[in-house]
């Protein structure tokens, strides 16, 4: 077992398996190797960990993607949005837990996890428009003038319709 | 934002009192003291009604005034609201990474119809936004260009994307298309939309190029360019016709990296068509051409695909060499059939009887046809795929067969005789009936 401390010093113990999924931690884990010091998790609150853990467990035994998987440009060019039903569930959470999420998956380095909440905010802006993006996110509009005009030009394709 | 003092107001104080009267009926009397306080009072109360027009005219423009300040706090708490989304929280390496799945699919520089590309309604989101996608040159790389008598893409959107992808490799879909009018090619190639992509064939890695005439093929050919350095895939698909009698024969220039190749309707044996065989690992190529003398050309060949899926095909006549010696490279063969009047397997049987691949470790058989309204029903024999693998000696790791008719008995005679097999995909013919037990079928499913 491995025990974990979150930011607001919570302690979590996992098996060494599911908290092997985060390659922050595995990498620790084989630094120090074998011990029963706490491992501090700064970036982390509870929360979000409880979910982090939640996710793992349930991915527990897959495959891990390889070190160097997905950084060919062909590998990005394969990507789709699609999400199993378990990790829809799972990523159904409000705005705020689910960009905490997607943090911690990076910080943790868990890339499937990462990937999930990637696809899901991509999913929420699909097929919008950038001021129904805006209001989505609470993002002010703040071009000058002159971008707004430059971005008028540039996107005369949705006029056109 | 601070409060203020309101200032001083002078306070208003109505001469008149204003009571309820009913209204007077008959003749008023008309005493001395009753008409003096009626003409005091209409005096009075004249003053008062204008200094209640002026009330009202202070009360309007404090009203005006608060309202104004109410719409700037409501500014200013989006903008403080803004400041604390969670939207934020994402480093710009991540924002990329949810960009990268939106800016997918190719950006279709047409102007003509659909929504603007993604990358582009992503940058008109905010200027940090913006920023990020303007610093993230392989998001602008993928490009769809269609030249045809609807219109040709705007030079001004054509380089905003070449400039903005700065050196990175491109990845092309162009379209060509304008029926038999030689004029209208010359002036799709003179096009300043056109010149500014060929202008950058030094940075092509993919080009799916689908033609209409054989001559628009020229496009690969000098003048239009010199040469495509970095182009690794290349796909070809050209509509119709033959190629027109030509005085020269151009070769298509150098394209030293190129690996992969998918034809349509494309004849590899044509002089014209001087691909750098020998350097290709992967090969898409049509049924109708002596695949066997193809593959022998081919000789760093790992992938092999056969299309066997145009309804207008005629196999009955089609006559496949077989290979005078033994591929020792390809390991993975694909037949994708889809035709649906093709429901003989006598042109896979034939094909299969002329290859001959002992590297082979993967076979994959694929019916496209299964989700049509009248699917076809491919059957397979046991025999035929039997004579194949002990002609090659080959030793198949792993077989795929989608929506292909297979009884039981052919398909256990089969794997009984390809022990080495790790890994079997069979996914039954739908909405028709076959021979295949579904037990069966699920088991290897």
């Amino acid at each position: 077992m491995v025990t974990l401390v979150t930011s607001d010093n919570e302690k979590f113990t996992a098996d060494k398996e599911v908290a092997e999924r985060s390659v922050l931690i595995k990498n620790m884990l084989e630094d120090v190797g074998e011990s029963d010091q706490p491992i501090p998790l700064p970036n982390v609150s509870s929360s979000v960990l409880k979910k982090v853990l939640e996710y793992c467990e349930h991915h527990r035994g897959e495959p891990l993607p390889a070190a160097d998987a997905d950084t060919t440009q062909d590998d990005t060019r394969k990507r789709t949005t699609d999400i199993s039903e378990w990790d829809q569930k799972f990523i159904t959470v409000d705005q705020e837990m689910l960009f905490e999420i997607i943090l911690a998956a990076n910080y943790l380095d868990i890339k499937s996890l990462l990937d999930v909440g990637c696809k899901t905010v991509a999913n929420m802006i699909k097929g919008k428009t950038p001021e129904e993006i805006r209001k989505l996110f609470n993002i002010v509009n703040d071009f000058t003038p002159e971008e707004e005009a430059q971005i008028k030009k540039e996107n005369e394709w949705a006029e056109d319709r | 934002m601070q409060s203020t003092d309101c200032d001083h107001v002078d306070v208003f104080r109505p001469k008149v009192y204003i009571e309820k009267r009913n209204p007077h009926r008959g003749r008023p009397s008309m005493d001395h003291p009753e008409l003096s306080k009626a003409r005091q009072v209409i005096l009075d109360g004249e003053k008062d009604l204008k200094r209640y027009a002026d009330e009202i005219r202070r009360f309007r423009s404090e009203i005006l005034l608060l309202e104004q300040k109410s719409t700037q706090l409501e500014e200013c708490l989006g903008h403080y609201s803004s400041l604390v989304a969670p939207i934020w929280m994402i480093p710009d390496d991540v924002l990329i990474l949810i960009f990268e799945y939106l800016c997918v699919e190719h950006a279709n520089l047409q102007k003509i119809q659909g929504d603007a590309p993604s990358v582009l309604q992503l940058s008109a989101v905010c200027s940090h936004w913006r920023s990020v996608l303007q610093f993230s040159p392989s998001l602008w790389t993928d490009i769809v260009v269609s030249f045809n008598a609807e219109g040709m893409p705007q030079l001004e959107t054509v380089q905003l994307f070449l400039e903005r992808s700065k050196e990175k490799l491109l990845t092309l879909d162009i379209d060509i298309e304008h029926g038999d009018d030689a004029m209208r090619l010359q002036e799709i190639i003179g096009c300043p939309a056109f010149l500014a992509i060929a202008s950058q064939a030094h940075r092509w890695a993919s080009l799916e190029l689908r033609v209409h005439r054989p001559e628009d093929l020229c496009i690969l050919r000098a003048p239009i360019i010199a040469s495509c350095p970095e182009l690794q895939t290349l796909e070809l698909v050209q509509l119709c016709g033959d190629e027109q009698a030509q005085t020269a024969i151009l070769d298509f220039v150098p394209m030293p990296k190129l690996t992969d190749f998918l034809g349509e309707y494309f004849d590899p044996f044509h002089p014209t068509h001087n691909l750098p065989w020998h350097q290709l690992t992967r090969l898409v190529i049509d049924a109708t051409y002596d695949i066997p003398r193809l593959v022998e050309l081919c000789e760093n060949l790992l992938d092999l695909s056969v299309r066997m899926d145009s309804c207008d095909w005629d196999f009955d006549d089609m006559v496949y060499q077989p290979m005078l010696t033994a591929h020792q490279n390809v390991q993975y063969l694909t037949l994708l059939l889809s035709s649906s009047d093709q429901e003989d397997p006598v042109p896979i049987e034939r094909l299969l009887e002329a290859l001959s691949l002992p590297q082979l470790t993967r076979l994959e058989i694929i019916n496209y046809t299964a989700h049509m309204d009248e699917p076809t029903v491919f059957n397979c024999s046991s025999g035929m795929l039997n004579s194949f693998i002990n002609k090659c000696s080959c030793t198949l790791d792993r077989i795929a067969f989608y929506h292909i008719s297979i009884s039981d008995i052919d398909l256990t005679t089969f794997l009984r005789n390809t022990p080495s097999l790790t890994s079997i995909s069979i996914q039954d013919p739908e909405k028709f009936l076959t021979s295949v037990s579904f037990p069966l079928i699920h088991c290897f499913y």
